[in-house]
């Protein structure tokens, strides 16, 4: 038996599943980053953080000079 | 963060801690996708042991003698800020002593195994906490994922430390 989402609209299912597939493939891609290149990604949330901080004047933490 | 790492081994050479771990959000980083933290959190064996209130004393002398400064809950070594933690219970003492050593470029550093971070996760069990724990539990189920997990050393970990409860409540309101 299907249910009456997929009656609606079959596309829609779809293009949800791919789209959480796709997701999915792509954190694992970031997951399997050697350590050093996924600090230089943490560096660069630090860096995109602290502009959003500064814009809204949050408290942020200090961006990394490595 | 290289020579972060190597003046970290240069502490543990000196005798200035016994040993250290890096947990937190860096660890979680190492296992599974890059995730925000500011910090890198350190739990470290003190001769001293973790009642002296003085523990973090002599670290922070050697590293503000080398130049270092003294930044809030930490310290900024070679443009990375360290916290410090004393390892404070029992899960944590262990997870120290099974830690593991990963490479980083030239150097290594010692590391939480997943299996222990994910039990330390579990015994804070702050939001961001469960948050990390929901990414890296999707991330252990996907054959692609080069994340290795133990899952009878994870149970048994739980069971030692009185998690089970915990965590079967979790899993099953996810």
């Amino acid at each position: 038996m299907t249910s009456s989402k997929e009656i609606k609209n079959p596309g829609e299912i779809d293009w949800l599943e791919r789209a959480r597939k796709s997701k999915l493939a792509h954190r694992v891609a970031l997951a399997n980053l050697p350590f050093e290149d996924k600090i230089r990604i943490v560096v660069e949330l630090q860096k995109i953080d602290n502009e959003l901080a500064k814009a809204t004047g949050r408290k942020t933490g200090q961006v990394w000079e490595i | 963060m290289e020579k972060t790492l190597e003046i970290l081994k240069s502490l543990e050479s000196r005798g200035i801690f016994k040993k250290y771990a890096i947990g937190g959000g860096i660890a979680a980083t190492y296992y599974g996708e890059p995730t925000m933290a500011y910090d890198l959190d350190l739990f470290v064996f003190f001769p001293t042991g973790k009642d002296d209130l003085n523990l973090l004393t002599p670290t922070y002398n050697y590293l503000t003698g080398l130049g270092y400064s003294i930044e809030g809950d930490g310290i900024l070594i070679e443009g990375v800020h360290v916290q410090f933690l004393p390892a404070y219970n029992p899960l944590i003492e262990e997870a120290v002593e099974e830690s593991i050593s990963v490479k980083f470029g030239s150097t290594n550093a010692q590391i939480f195994s997943l299996e222990y971070l994910m039990a330390i996760m579990v015994q804070t069990f702050r939001p961001k906490d469960k948050i990390r724990i929901e990414n890296l539990l999707e991330l252990i189920g996907q054959p692609d994922a080069r994340l290795k997990f133990d899952s009878g050393k994870f149970s048994d970990i739980l069971t030692r430390y009185g998690l089970r409860e915990r965590w079967d409540d979790f899993i099953k309101g996810n």
